[in-house]
């Protein structure tokens, strides 16, 4: 009993990094009908931007946890949005009426560039970097269970970026924009939508939400590598597919979907941990199979 | 006179090839950087001085177009003649062979990415199929090697034929999807299983041998004795060649006009719907087609370097091998070939470049997306009805 607790909290943590992933790949294919696939090379340019924030400030003589943390959030926040803007401009942007398969090779191949880029630039590239916890620690006691406020904390943030998005996108007037460009690029520029705009914002709203999931990541995880974007970049488009790309809550849901299949696989299954990924993507390809518009998506594709 | 002119027409190509074949070898074997960029931009420099004037152009086509059979005769034995050149750098003549075989896995890819229009992200898995099933055959059951090879490529068919169903169900992102997941999934799996030797792969895998002659011995013929690669680089030349022939003929015949039909990239789906094509079993066919090649490539793969690992098997690679399609020409089997051969030469000659050399070669795949998305030679027009002049 008290080790399913113990697995059910590993895949809320998942979870929820799972799905502060999918939203980013959701968020592009539902707003610009592309599938961005360096979105998980952003949220890694993301944590090192943070490191490098961090570093920074440390240099400076500043060590209150609290400071460091607004302080990393913020610049990471600044640093991932510029990288991103630029990115869309230069990859997708001139691309906008090219076959979507080449759009999609061409963001893969964007994120390969900026993947070594961080690589190559930032010192000591290649190893694995150390990453302060910058969460507050210490534990919850709900009766029997113990719940580390960090995990609460990552848990309750990813749930509110995410239902916050979904509020943007539905009430405000950017929002409405971003949908009407979603569903008709032409009619809505013939609306007044300024397209290209819409499009750098869209950029703008990723790079932040790969930056504060950089930050949730890097502080609990403690430690970060450039090639981690190669390892979740196929996870948060298999969490956001489950769930039903182009839906905001989808992203939710598929991405705790997806880590309550991976860790209870790799926990209850003899010899789990060979199977975990194999499991978790067969599950995608069956639902890719059964439904192909996923759990919660509305069916827009052509039937012959 | 005509026999003169055509006399004139032979020498001219048994010149340029030499020349090609001359300007080859000492590309490959100049270390030096700046003698190399000072060599490129020379062979550049004489290109477009060519190009620039009509008169010189137009005949040196003719002239090969005239003399065909001799072309690809002496082209065949210059090829072949490669390693009596390059014999005291056994590394270069590897470098060939895996050339062969980046060009087998591009066409696999040309079929079914630039002729019907089903993506695969996934060729690294396939190629993986068939260095593990080889391998395995071959150094634990003893299955002759050349058998290995090519249940590799029937096992590499059968992994994809379960991918089916969902390839037909879905399009555009989701059917990038479906194979990538795989790769990503087989990464993991293969590392992480005994059977398949986890991280660590399979080793001492035993090399070809056809009829007691093992390919580990070294070629000698009159004075030449030739390093032991080039046994594998003239198999690889043989297969090469086979899959390139039968690609060429299937592009060019009603089987590549079909395939082009139900791209939805390209053709009209529904109109070859209406037209009586079934899709799914051309899906069938190209995927299962493109497989087969990756398949017994990887296989080759194997047992040359006789280990195979899961460090191969990546998701970058896959975009390696996809990118070669790209950058050359997706439906022209000539542009594949040509962008194969820069894949994997230039990163050897510019090895001075290091990791740089990644970010270089992937901005190129992005501006060459942005500028020219047709590839380096673009797909031909097909002319049928219409009589040639």
């Amino acid at each position: 009993m008290e080790s399913l607790l113990q697995f059910t909290l590993n895949a809320l943590m998942l979870g929820s990094m799972y799905s502060l992933m999918a939203v980013g790949f959701t968020l592009f294919f539902g707003v610009l009908d592309v599938v961005n696939f360096a979105h998980s090379e952003i949220f890694m340019v993301g944590i090192f931007s943070a490191l490098a924030s961090i570093r920074i400030l440390e240099y400076l003589g500043i060590n209150n946890i609290f400071f460091l943390l607004i302080g990393a959030i913020v610049c990471s926040c600044i640093c991932t949005t510029f990288i991103n803007i630029i990115f869309g401009r230069v990859t997708i942007k001139p691309l906008k009426f090219s076959p979507s398969i080449l759009t999609l090779v061409a963001t893969l191949a964007g994120g390969v560039v900026l993947r070594y880029m961080v690589m190559l630039f930032f010192p000591h590239g290649t190893e694995a970097h150390f990453f302060p916890t910058l969460l507050p620690g210490g534990r919850i006691n709900f009766g029997k269970i113990d719940i580390e406020i960090s995990v609460l904390l990552i848990f309750l943030l990813s749930i509110f970026l995410i239902v916050f998005l979904k509020k943007f996108l539905d009430k405000t007037k950017i929002g409405m924009q971003m949908r009407a460009v979603a569903q008709d690029k032409e009619t809505a520029s013939l609306m007044g939508v300024n397209v290209d705009a819409i499009t750098d914002i869209t950029f703008f709203i990723a790079g932040i939400l790969g930056a504060i999931g950089g930050v949730l990541y890097g502080s609990y995880y403690n430690f970060v590598q450039y090639n981690i974007g190669e390892f979740y970049g196929p996870i948060g488009f298999a969490a956001a597919v489950i769930g039903g790309l182009g839906n905001i809550y989808g992203s939710i849901l598929g991405g705790y979907l997806f880590a309550i299949i991976v860790t209870f696989t790799a926990a209850y299954l003899p010899g789990g941990v060979a199977f975990k990924f194999p499991i978790g993507f067969a599950a995608l390809i069956i639902f890719l199979t059964i439904k192909p518009s996923g759990i919660l998506g509305t069916d827009r594709g052509i039937k012959i | 006179m005509k026999k003169v002119d055509n006399i004139i027409d032979s020498i001219a190509v048994l010149g340029i090839l030499l020349m090609f074949y001359r300007f080859f070898i000492t590309f490959l074997q100049i270390e030096n950087i700046w003698k190399l960029s000072i060599l490129v931009t020379i062979a550049f420099l004489v290109i477009l001085l060519i190009s620039r004037f009509e008169n010189i152009k137009s005949k040196i086509i003719m002239s090969f177009k005239k003399n065909r059979s001799l072309t690809y005769f002496i082209g065949l034995l210059l090829f072949l003649s490669l390693p009596f050149s390059l014999r005291q750098s056994s590394y270069w003549i590897f470098i060939l062979t895996i050339c062969w075989l980046w060009i087998i896995i591009a066409q696999g890819i040309n079929i079914q990415f630039g002729s019907a229009g089903i993506i695969n992200l996934g060729a690294a898995f396939f190629w993986g199929i068939g260095g593990y099933t080889t391998a395995i055959l071959a150094s634990r059951y003893n299955f002759n090697p050349l058998i290995g090879i090519f249940l590799g490529g029937i096992m590499a068919i059968l992994a994809g034929l379960p991918l089916i169903i969902p390839i037909l169900k879905a399009r555009g992102h989701y059917l990038a999807l479906v194979t990538l997941s795989v790769v990503v999934a087989f990464g993991h799996f293969a590392n992480n299983i005994k059977w398949l030797g986890g991280s660590q792969g399979i080793m001492n895998i035993p090399s070809v041998s056809i009829g007691g002659y093992n390919f580990l011995n070294s070629i000698k013929i009159f004075n030449f004795e030739l390093p032991p690669i080039s046994n594998y680089f003239y198999f690889a030349t043989l297969l090469g060649i086979l899959v390139l022939f039968v690609c060429h003929r299937m592009s060019n015949s009603w089987v590549g006009l079909t395939l082009n039909s139900i791209n939805e990239n390209k053709g009209d789906i529904i109109c070859s719907n209406c037209m009586g094509i079934n899709r799914a079993r051309w899906v069938v066919i190209s995927f299962s087609i493109g497989n087969f090649f990756i398949g017994i490539a990887g296989a080759f793969f194997a047992h040359m370097n006789c280990y195979v690992a899961p460090q191969d098997m990546t998701f970058y690679k896959s975009l390696l091998y996809l990118s070669a399609v790209i950058l050359g020409g997706m439906d022209n089997i000539m542009g594949v070939t040509i962008g194969a051969i820069l894949i994997v030469i230039l990163p050897e000659k510019f090895k001075v470049l290091q990791e740089y050399w990644i970010i270089i070669f992937m901005s190129s795949i992005v501006l060459m997306i942005i500028l020219r998305p047709q590839g380096l030679l673009a797909a031909k027009i097909r002319n049928y009805g219409i009589k040639r002049q």
